[in-house]
Formats: C-alpha cells, structure tokens, sequence
C-alpha cells in the first residue's frame, strides 16, 4: 500500500515536470513565429516600396576581373620599387656628399694637385698604364662629387683628345 | 669489305666538312666610331680577331672607396676603330651603370655620348648590349 502511495507521488511530480517543459517549449515556439513573421512583414514592405514593379533580383558583382586587380597590384609594387630605388640612391648620394665634406679644405686641395701633377705627366709621357690610371681614379675617389666628375672629365678629354695614350 | 670503308670515310668526311660549313647565322659588326654622329659600335669578337692591333670595343664599371666610407662609381664605355678613331665616354647616371651591369661575353655594344671634343669630356648618354647567337666565336664548343 506505502508502495503504490509513493509511486503515485512520483508520477505526480514527473507529470508535474513535463508540463512545466512544455510551457516552457510553447513559449519558445511563439518567439521564434514572431522574429519570422517580423523578417517577412519587412520583406513585403520592401517589396510594396518598388515602385518599379520590377521583380527583385539578386545583384552580381560587376566590379574589376581578376586581371584587372592584379595589374593594379602589380603597377603599385613597381611604382613602389622605383620609389624605394630612388631614394636609396638618393640617400647613398647624400651620405657620400656627407662624408667627402669632412674633409679638410686643406686636403681636398691637396689631393686636387696630386691629381693635377700626375695627369701632366702623363701628358708629357703621351702615355698611362693601367696602374697609372687605377691610381689616378683612386684619388679622384677621395674628392667631393663635383669635383671629381670635373676631374674625371679631364682625364677622358685628355684621353679622347690624343694626349694620353691610355685606355680606362 | 675496302670499298664499304671508303664509302664510310667519305661520308664522314662531308659530314665534319657540312658542320663546319653551315655553323647558323653570323653577323660579325667590326668596330666603327662616328665621332660626327657620336655613335660607336661593334660586337667584342669581331674585335677581338680583327686583323690589326688597335680595335676594341667595350664597357666598364669602376668602385673605388674614398677611404671614409665612400666611394666614387663611374662607368664607361671606350673603342677605337680599325683607323684608329677612338671615343671614351663616362658616366655616373645609375641608370645607365645597370645598364653596363647587363653585359655579357662575345657581345655586341653601342653607346652614344655628348661632348667630347678635344679636351671637353664625353658623357655617355646611351648604351646598349646585344648578346646574340650570331655574335658568338667560331671555336665556342656546342653543346651536344
């Protein structure tokens, strides 16, 4: 008898449960039809305002090709390399006009007149070696740019001009 | 059994004689310096074999440290004709240096300049490589 009481307790409390989770459920249930009916009423709010009357299609894309992407891509990276080129040979410019006027006034002219002596005597000699002019060339390197493009330019017009037999 | 040897010699002879004979297309450009138009031109083994001492064509870089950490670079190109006619040029454009960088052996070179006369120096302003099959020596060693 105590037996079937309890069994009796038991079912009421599951059957209790059960009806609890399905309120629970139906609540549920009745948010997820108002978000649907809410997504289809807009959806036929967009559709009245076409005053077209056309049909809404979907939209495809009608933007660059592929190819068209990857020519543009590939102009800015060439761009980017000539400009990233041209200010590392700007800069190297700079820092060597930096370090050519470190030096001393007094040794630039020194080094102008060793550079004068030995192109004469090569004029008088009618003639330079290789040696001779690697040795020439390694002192023009020590004379700011300017001046050593103008030496430069005496040595190939001496060159040129026949009065060094002489080959760079 | 003589007579098949014969044939074969023959025939392997004018086998080495059409090698030699048909080596593809050449065009040797002996060195020319217009020093009115300011063009030089030639390929390196025309000048190379030329039958004189004087002709030669060719292009140069130089990098030369100032001993401070900087450094003069220069290139140039140089060449003297068959008659002597002879034309340097030089130049510091880095343009033009990548350009000489470009070179090659057995190739064929022409540059312009400006200036020149006398004792005026001459600047490169042009300079072109052409490494072409049609340059190369006569000995190069194939490769089959």
């Amino acid at each position: 008898m105590r037996f079937l009481l309890g069994l009796a307790i038991m079912q009421s409390l599951v059957l209790f449960f059960l009806c609890v989770r399905v309120l629970e459920v139906d609540s549920q249930t009745d948010d997820l039809a108002n978000k649907f009916d809410y997504t289809t009423s807009a959806l036929e709010t967009a559709r009245s305002t076409n005053t077209s009357g056309e049909a809404i299609t979907p939209v495809h894309y009608k933007g660059p090709s592929l190819a068209q992407i990857r020519d543009v891509v590939k102009s800015e990276i060439t761009l980017l390399a000539e400009q990233t080129k041209a200010s590392a040979q700007s800069e190297t410019r700079q820092a060597s006009l930096a370090i050519q006027n470190a030096r001393s006034p007094e040794e630039i002219r020194s080094i102008q007149a060793a550079i004068s002596s030995e192109l004469n005597l090569y004029i008088q000699d009618g003639r330079a070696g290789e040696i001779q002019i690697a040795s020439l060339q390694s002192k023009i390197a020590k004379l700011p740019p300017d001046q050593q493009k103008q030496m430069l330019g005496k040595l190939v017009g001496a060159i040129n001009s026949g009065q060094i037999d002489a080959r760079l | 059994m003589k007579m098949s040897k014969t044939i074969m010699a023959i025939g392997g002879s004018l086998a080495v004689m059409t090698t030699a004979v048909f080596a593809g297309y050449v065009q040797p450009q002996q060195v020319t310096v217009d020093l009115v138009e300011k063009i030089a031109d030639g390929d390196q083994v025309s000048a190379r074999t030329a039958d004189n001492k004087v002709e030669f064509i060719g292009c140069g870089i130089r990098k030369i440290s100032d001993g401070v950490g900087g450094f003069l670079h220069f290139g140039f190109c140089q060449a003297t004709d068959a008659k002597e006619v002879k034309i340097i040029c030089y130049s510091q454009d880095p343009e033009l240096l990548d350009t000489i960088s470009s070179s090659a052996d057995y190739g064929y070179v022409t540059f312009s300049w400006e200036g020149g006369e006398k004792e005026e120096q001459a600047t490169c302003t042009r300079i072109g490589f052409s490494n072409q099959s049609f340059y190369l020596p006569k000995n190069v060693v194939g490769n089959n």
